[in-house]
């Protein structure tokens, strides 16, 4: 639920009086609901199915809450809908969009309303009304991946709130309060050594703590609390590769970079005052635990440094984006490569254990094609070659005619071996006659026949 | 009390029950072949040698009649049967392809073989054997006889490969078979050397001019690489050269039949067996064009497979069995010892000659002893009397029923227990030189000491020569 108080959001430049007003309607706000984000001045928002429950619904409540800021002599109205966007504007006019209802009334919105509180927005939702987008509906109908080739990370960006998304994708588990660990020291520990060796125990319960739950951090917190409460607190890169010494080190480099004395010597002095209280470790960024995995090229693990550029670029561009080829069964090609994202451990798609019959033999085609090409294969006439049922060809192949490509002589073919597979699933079915065909510039085709026409799945160089 | 039903067949009690009177089932056409337009004549010979029907149990998908249809249409010149460990297809086949002549269409050879479980080592090696005369169907019969009973499991029958090698005597031809076949099993897993061993080991057993090298024609990625090397050691081995498909089913339609059957055999469903299944139903049946497009690579094996064919092919009624023969006392032909027996009781039943108590009896009795003789029907009676008096010593209930109690002969002998002389019942019902095939006699023996008459069937006949038979049921969707 987002409430927002238009004379204070509106007016620009600071203000004492309306700073005072900002508290004074947090403060009620807070009463409703103690976890309340400030949006900005004068509009706050709040997930709103606990305390809706509890007021008795989100009518009664956004009621409660108006009437509390009008006793303040503050004018407010509220918004409720699924994520932040789409309850910010549903607050321009007090409108409750039910559960579920937020693409709906999304989709009803000039594509103007991208730019109310984005300013970069502006070119975009004015582009997108000359290209007849008038509404986050039509917008929102385009592909995905379309919208990031053409308008780039903002309109990714815009196209996951006309979608009814959240600003950017939630790429993390939130890390339990409890993988964290603390070692106090009473009395307190003037000198970094102890502090140093207390680490590695304190690393070593961490990493048994996130072990035991299966998960590994991409980062670690170190926090360092002195007598008297001031802390140091640093992120350090893990992913799961860092030793308990490796995470001593960087205690005791963090340290050192507090008490810029060389050597670890005693941090008793001024800048220490009363020796160090307490260290924690507090894991960041907490994933899944992938395990050793195989390496992206060749046969042996993974080299440190190989697993931890893919996970950096995973980290940068998601988990989908560094992808693994694994090895699976199948008949055709392009059906015994499985690409996995990275870090995963999952089965190729076909098991391999399996004898496959019927599937092409020999030599892997070093090239296969996204989507197959389509082609013509003609006869010594210059007809198409066609099969028919029961693997009758209407003549032998004489010209392979790649679209986009010049026309080839066929030097030597072999075919057609059908292929049915899967009727029983009209989603994965596929019928289909299959060839090899050689071509004068010394190439080699994988060519099939599908609906009768000609397509080309791979290539042999 | 009494019942007073017409004679009619199950089979048209059937139709009449169900709605509509269309044409009984069976005298449809089969739905494979239904669609497709008969295939004019003068079409190139062919000869199919590996073929299984729906008697190879959840593996082939086409009953014998399907086959024998598509055949027909295709002008296939000879097609051989050649089901798993067993002939259970073979009567409905000959049925299929007599029928086939009677009516007017092409002539179909029908010859007949086996495909033959071997123990391998990890799978089952298959074995494809065709007789190559009457005889060698006998042999072949023999074996696998002797091999079902030695396996004393349904289904699993133990071949001993020495009593094969020594039991062919050049009547049969032994084909390499298929992928499960020993040559191309070996070829497949320990490249041509071994494939040459297992060659050698073949035309070690069963000689050098009975073992032919099969080329399988599927329309697999992998045919043409496995069979020019198979040709080529056939050419090194001096060894003929044949073409099969390896038939599971008649026509293109019925191979998700085939599939789905492979999925229930292996128990599992068509998405698990996947990887398992053929890459599409292939193997249907080809017509001679068909083949020799295909075979165009290898000259000469067309020709060579349609001269094995119709070396192989005979008349299945050549074969019908004969019932073994009856031990009849010294001086007595099976016929004389029939009437001495039967004189011997006709008595008890009808009282001596001249003072019958029933008119006629005795020459109703005489009459049916000269038809029984003149078929040849004698040694059966004495068989079934010889059961009969078994259950009356042993003192077992016992009882002849259906067309045997039109027999006079019958009453005579306590076969049956109704007088049919005074009933005025039809001897030709049960038996007339105007009808061919042995007569039957329905014995029902009391179920809870069956057992023992059927092992007293068992050492009187011996174990070899005595089975209890089974219909052949099927299910109408």
């Amino acid at each position: 639920m987002v409430v927002a108080c238009p004379d204070l959001h509106l007016s620009v430049g600071p203000d004492i009086q309306r700073a005072r007003r900002h508290e004074q309607m947090m403060a009620v706000v807070t009463g409703f609901c103690p976890d309340v984000e400030v949006v900005e001045p004068g509009v706050c928002a709040f997930g709103a199915r606990g305390p809706a429950r509890y007021f008795g619904g989100e009518t009664a409540l956004a009621g409660r809450i108006t009437a509390a800021l009008a006793d303040l002599g503050v004018d407010s109205r509220t918004g409720v809908a699924d994520g932040l966007f789409a309850a910010l504007l549903a607050a321009r006019d007090g409108t409750t969009v039910p559960p579920g209802g937020t693409a709906r009334f999304l989709a009803g919105q000039p594509v103007s309303v991208l730019a109310d509180r984005d300013l970069s927005a502006q070119d975009l939702a004015a582009l997108l009304k000359r290209l007849g987008l008038c509404t986050l509906g039509d917008f929102a109908a385009l592909p995905v991946r379309d919208v990031a080739s053409r308008f780039g990370d903002a309109g990714e960006r815009a196209h996951r709130l006309a979608r009814g998304l959240d600003f950017r994708p939630l790429v993390t588990l939130p890390p339990p309060a409890d993988l964290s660990v603390v070692q106090e020291f009473d009395p307190r520990e003037p000198r970094a050594e102890p502090v140093v060796f207390a680490a590695k125990a304190l690393a070593m319960s961490l990493h048994d703590g996130l072990a035991a739950r299966g998960l590994t951090c991409v980062r670690v917190q170190i926090t360092v609390t002195w007598a008297d409460g001031r802390e140091s607190s640093r992120r350090w890169r893990h992913d799961g590769l860092l030793s308990e010494a490796a995470v001593a080190d960087r205690v005791r480099w963090q340290l050192d970079g507090w008490h810029p004395a060389p050597g670890g010597q005693t941090a008793g002095d001024e800048n220490t005052p009363g020796g160090i209280a307490a260290l924690r470790l507090l894991p960041d960024q907490v994933v899944r635990a992938a395990g050793q995995q195989l390496a992206l090229w060749g046969e042996t693990l993974v080299s440190d440094r190989v697993a931890r550029a893919a996970m950096r670029v995973q980290a940068m561009l998601g988990h989908e984006a560094v992808l693994r080829p694994v090895l699976g069964g199948g008949r055709n090609a392009g059906d015994q490569v499985t690409p996995i994202p990275f870090g995963e451990k999952t089965e190729p798609r076909l098991p391999a254990d399996r004898p496959w019959p019927g599937r092409v033999r020999g030599t892997a085609p070093g090239l296969v094609f996204p989507a197959a090409r389509e082609a013509d294969v003609t006869d010594d006439a210059g007809r198409a070659v066609t099969v028919s049922g029961r693997c009758a060809l209407s003549a032998a192949p004489a010209r392979l005619a790649v679209h986009g490509e010049p026309s080839r002589r066929v030097t030597g073919w072999a075919g057609p071996w059908p292929l049915y597979e899967r009727w029983w699933d009209p989603s994965a079915a596929r019928r289909r006659a299959r060839f090899q065909l050689a071509t004068e510039d010394g190439r080699a085709w994988l060519a099939v026949v599908k609906d009768g026409g000609w397509l080309v799945e791979a290539g042999y160089w | 009390m009494g019942w007073d039903n017409p004679p009619v067949p199950w089979r048209e009690l059937q139709r009449r029950m169900s709605w509509g009177t269309g044409p009984p089932a069976a005298e449809r056409p089969p739905a494979a072949t239904s669609r497709l337009a008969p295939r004019p004549a003068g079409t190139t010979p062919w000869a199919e040698l590996h073929c299984h029907s729906s008697f190879s149990f959840l593996d082939g998908a086409a009953t014998p009649g399907e086959l024998v249809a598509e055949a027909a249409r295709l002008g296939v010149e000879v097609l051989a049967l050649t089901d798993h460990d067993g002939m259970y297809g073979v009567p409905q086949f000959a049925q299929a392809a007599a029928r086939l002549a009677d009516q007017g269409g092409t002539k179909l050879g029908t010859a007949f073989g086996a495909e033959l479980s071997l123990p391998g080592p990890g799978q089952h090696s298959h074995l494809l054997i065709l007789a190559r005369d009457a005889e060698g169907y006998r042999r072949l019969c023999t074996v696998i006889s002797a091999a079902q009973l030695a396996g004393g499991e349904k289904g699993r029958p133990l071949y001993d490969i020495g009593e094969l090698a020594a039991a062919h005597d050049g009547h049969w031809v032994v084909l390499t078979g298929c992928r499960k076949g020993p040559v191309p099993a070996a070829l497949a897993a320990g490249g041509p050397e071994a494939a040459w061993r297992e060659l050698a080991a073949l035309t070690g057993m069963f000689g050098h001019e009975n073992v032919m090298v099969e080329l399988t024609c599927q329309h697999d990625p992998g045919d043409d690489e496995r069979n020019d090397m198979l040709a080529r050691l056939a050419a090194l081995a001096d060894l003929g050269v044949v073409a099969t498909g390896n038939v599971h089913f008649a026509a293109p339609a019925q191979a998700r039949l085939g599939q789905a059957l492979a999925a229930i055999r292996a128990r599992r469903s068509l998405a698990d067996m996947d990887g398992w299944l053929p890459a599409a139903g292939t193997a249907y049946l080809r017509s001679g064009e068909e083949m020799a497009a295909r075979l165009r690579r290898y000259p000469g094996v067309l020709e060579r497979t349609l001269e094995l064919g119709r070396q192989c092919a005979f008349d299945f009624r050549v074969i019908a069995p004969r019932l073994p023969d009856f031990p009849v006392p010294d001086g007595h032909t099976e016929a004389s010892w029939l009437r001495e027996l039967t004189a011997r009781r006709v008595p008890a039943r009808y009282g001596v000659q001249g003072a019958e108590r029933v008119p006629g009896a005795h020459v109703q009795i005489a009459r049916e002893l000269d038809v029984i003789e003149r078929l040849g029907f004698a040694g059966y009676f004495l068989i079934v009397h010889d059961i009969v008096a078994f259950c009356e010593d042993n003192d077992i209930l016992c009882q002849g029923r259906g067309s045997a109690a039109n027999s006079a002969v019958c009453f005579a002998l306590g076969i049956t227990n109704v007088d049919p002389v005074s009933h005025h019942l039809l001897f030709e019902r049960f038996l007339s030189e105007g009808r061919d095939g042995p007569p039957d006699i329905d014995l029902d023996i009391e179920h809870r000491r069956r057992e023992e008459v059927i092992q007293y069937v068992y050492r009187t006949y011996g174990r070899d020569r005595a089975a209890q038979v089974a219909n052949v049921i099927s299910y109408r969707p």
